[in-house]
């Protein structure tokens, strides 16, 4: 079912560290990977289809009474070869589903199969106009690795205002790729809230290939017990004035694992552009673990931005102080200081609808586990 | 001192000079095997261990794969270097007027003897593999202080070199260290005893004579406890038709509340390969500073790397790389925090001009148990021209939840305002742009002897002004 050439091949040809090698655990994807190779399991099937949404991706399936999805090829903004988890999901993909957007508001969510099974989905969008688009990536009780890839062009002019809110629980590892390219003059906010499971791979990447796009991603997540992110953004600079910015924050306790990283890339096309990158971890465990390596890379000297920085923090003792002058209580302070950190700079006023009634419920568990 | 050139003006034209033959009294050549190992190790009358460490680094050479990640890679290839091996004289002298004329007159044109008796404790000179001339100045043997070749610390040190030669840079470490182990030659041991203050800098020079070559010298540091010692290492070479490879290494040992400056200013002519293993552990609040100016070569490839053993001891790295041409400058810097509230810093600064690039690559660890450590680096690029280029590669990795780890990078032209505004004091747009540029580099000025600081600024200068056309 699977060529011997992409089985054998590693994970990343190319870019992952010894360090990044040793927290990750690929194991779990070749546990899929080996059963599909038998024949022990299967590709996609049926999954449930939750309410208040516009479109399900349920398992393999495209649910929707609202819109119309026709089957497309990949539009190639994600490249296949990436790395073999990619090349197995490009393998095993049927068709994508493509969705025409144009000043609208739309709710998706992705499910799987309960049983375990390996799930490829690949959605194709193209938006147009001010477009909102939530995607709600839903783990539940499945125990299908998931291999979600979505790739958005934003046409010229246009605005996406894209909320990912991603709930993998303990009893899968999930692949999530995003792929998002804009157009001539075209805005992009992509806003990400992850809970990992045992191991999530989540990718994003912008590429700005028209002139005077701008994008801004901000990504949260908030870690607890074994759990792992790779989480690797990508901000490609091609067009000439373009802008990105990235900014990260985490949460980790007891024994998790976050490793955010990616590359903040001018090319020489990218006359007058700018990327700035943030990536921070708020660690409240000593047992838990912050990787950062976020990088820049720079071909031109006709640059008007570049920068990056990388901070792991923990809750300072002034701080708490401060608020505990101000009569809160030793608890309230820290999740005071916790839900700042989490939910500063949040551009978009949707995500921020969207992301902060699940961080704060969040946090209320880790009160009252 | 017929013929006599100023050090800056060598430094500012490194392919001033042509390559000055020499007669050498042994030459070994051909293609690497275990029978060139053997003989390099007869040639220097080495004791048994150290040829079986030896034998053992090309073992691990031929096993060890070649680092995919590093930029450019491909385009060297070992298989050219000939020479392994090349000894100059029958044995170091500590007088000048001892040496060969030929090989005498290379060091006067480079101005080293005069450089010596006006502002240096120690100098030792090692010419392609071998250490020619090693010389210190009388006060610093009554301190108790040894400087001597490597080779000659292997036969009369043993025990104090056994303690500490690649125990500090393990030779499995990558495919590089272990070349250097299986070939390594010349070099200098340092030893500075209990609370002794070494006044003035210490000087290595290396000068690679040929083509083709490597060289591999070897430098232990060792800074008792207490003790403080400033390290100068400086690199030269003429110019030549094909390239030469330089794989060095510098293992520093700084024992409890001792300090070890160790400077480098590395301007190979531009057929250089430059591969640099440095390393330094710190006992307790012991502290390492690595500054390390990359000024010449066709492609470098360095990170002063620290292990932070002890509590409260700290290490600083300021590295700065100008790529001024087709070259490549990999630098950057390394920490392990293995120690509570140990501290580091780290600033790289890298210039990139006429198609020049610069990669930062940098990787601070905080091991468990290493609580309240510190750490914090800046990583600034100077992109000149449009075909330049400069990339940042940190890796930051805290396993404690009680440091605190700080990476921050920026990457920017020169600012047209500032260029207006030293304009409009009465600078033409060249001497604007080296004044920015030395600003910009300030750092790693400010740690340095105020000699090496004038001669630098006016190497730096000289070498922007030849660009100054280009931004």
């Amino acid at each position: 079912m699977i060529p011997r050439e992409i089985l054998e091949k590693p994970y990343q040809p190319y870019g992952d560290s010894p360090t990044i090698k040793s927290y990750t655990l690929w194991s779990l994807y070749d546990e899929y990977y080996r059963e599909l190779a038998r024949g022990g399991i299967g590709v996609g099937g049926d999954s449930p289809v939750p309410d208040g949404y516009d479109v399900v991706i349920a398992g393999t399936r495209f649910v929707s009474d609202k819109i119309n999805a026709s089957r497309t090829r990949p539009l190639g903004i994600i490249n296949p070869g990436a790395s073999k988890p990619l090349q197995i999901h490009y393998h095993l993909l049927g068709k994508a589903y493509r969705l025409n957007l144009s000043n609208t508001n739309i709710r998706i969510a992705s499910t799987i199969p309960d049983q375990k099974s390996f799930t490829p989905q690949h959605l194709v969008i193209n938006a147009s106009g001010k477009t909102s688009i939530l995607l709600d990536v839903i783990g539940g009780f499945s125990r299908s690795l998931r291999s979600l890839v979505v790739e958005v062009n934003v046409e010229k002019n246009s605005l996406l205002d894209l909320v990912i809110i991603n709930r993998d629980t303990k009893y899968a590892p999930s692949y999530i790729v995003v792929g998002v390219r804009g157009e001539d003059y075209s805005t992009i906010k992509t806003t990400y809230y992850t809970r990992p499971g045992p191991m999530t791979r989540l990718e994003i990447k912008n590429l700005l290939d028209g002139r005077g796009a701008e994008a801004y991603t901000r990504g949260i997540a908030v870690s607890r017990n074994n759990e792992r992110l790779d989480n690797i953004v990508d901000l490609i600079n091609r067009g000439a004035d373009t802008y990105s910015h990235h900014l990260f924050t985490a949460l980790l306790r007891e024994s998790s694992i976050i490793a955010q990283r990616g590359t903040g890339k001018i090319t020489v096309s990218a006359v007058n552009a700018g990327v700035e990158y943030y990536s921070e971890g708020l660690i409240q465990s000593p047992n838990a673990l912050f990787i950062g390596q976020p990088r820049l890379e720079i071909d031109t000297g006709n640059v008007r931005i570049a920068k990056h920085a990388a901070h792991n923090t923990h809750i300072l003792p002034e701080q708490v102080f401060y608020l505990e002058t101000r009569g809160i209580d030793k608890m309230r302070a820290e999740l005071m200081i916790t839900e700042g950190f989490l939910l500063r700079r949040i551009i978009s006023r949707y995500a921020m609808e969207i992301i902060k009634p699940l961080i704060v419920g969040e946090l209320r568990k880790i009160i009252n586990p | 001192m017929a013929g006599a050139v100023e050090l800056s003006e060598i430094l500012e034209h490194p392919e001033y000079m042509e390559p000055i033959p020499y007669k050498r009294e042994i030459e070994i050549r051909g293609r690497l095997s275990r029978s060139i190992v053997e003989e390099i190790s007869r040639a220097k009358k080495e004791p048994e261990w150290m040829l079986r460490l030896r034998l053992r680094a090309l073992e691990a050479f031929e096993k060890l794969p070649t680092p995919k990640w590093i930029y450019g890679i491909e385009s060297i290839d070992l298989e050219e270097i000939t020479t392994y091996y090349v000894k100059p004289v029958e044995k170091p002298v500590e007088d000048w007027d001892k040496l060969p004329s030929e090989i005498r007159s290379i060091y006067e044109k480079l101005g080293l003897p005069e450089f010596y008796a006006k502002y240096l404790a120690g100098l030792s000179t090692v010419l392609d593999s071998e250490t020619v001339y090693s010389s210190m100045k009388k006060v610093l043997e009554k301190l108790g202080v040894i400087m001597i070749p490597m080779e000659e610390a292997v036969k009369k040190y043993p025990d104090l070199v056994k303690k500490y030669f690649s125990r500090i840079y393990p030779l499995m470490e990558h495919k590089f260290s272990a070349l250097h182990y299986a070939l390594w030659s010349g070099g200098v041991f340092v030893y500075v005893p209990k609370n002794v203050k070494v006044p003035y800098p210490i000087e290595a020079f290396f000068y690679v004579g040929s083509e083709l070559e490597g060289q591999f010298e070897h430098t232990l540091i060792v800074a008792d406890e207490g003790s403080e010692l400033t390290f100068i290492e400086g690199c030269s070479a003429p110019r030549f038709k094909k390239y030469s490879f330089h794989d060095g290494m510098v293992e520093l040992y700084a024992h409890k509340n001792s300090r070890i400056s160790f400077i480098t200013v590395q301007n190979w002519s531009r057929n250089i390969v430059n591969f640099n293993n440095k390393r330094g552990i710190t006992e307790e609040n012991a502290y390492i500073e690595w500054l390390e100016g990359s000024i010449g070569s066709k492609y470098t490839v360095t990170y002063p790397s620290t292990i932070l053993r002890g509590e409260g001891s700290g290490t600083s790295s300021i590295v700065v790389g100008i790529a001024n041409g087709p070259y490549i400058k990999d630098t950057g810097s390394k920490v392990i925090h293995a120690a509570p509230n140990t501290r580091s810093r780290i600033i790289s600064k890298s210039i990139s001009s006429r198609g020049g690039v610069n990669i930062y690559r940098g990787m601070v660890q905080v091991n468990r148990g290493a609580k309240y450590s510190r750490s914090h680096v800046q990583c600034d690029s100077l992109i000149l021209d449009e075909k330049s280029k400069a990339y940042t590669y940190p890796i930051i990795h805290v396993m404690d939840n009680t440091a605190d780890v700080g990476h921050e990078a920026t990457t920017g032209r020169i600012n047209p305002e500032q260029l207006y505004y030293l304009q409009t004091r009465g600078l033409s747009e060249d001497q604007a742009k080296s004044l920015i540029v030395l600003g910009y580099i300030r750092d790693i000025l400010r740690g340095l002897p105020l000699e090496y600081v004038a001669m630098l600024s006016r190497v730096i200068q000289l070498e922007f002004e030849r660009i100054g056309g280009v931004g």
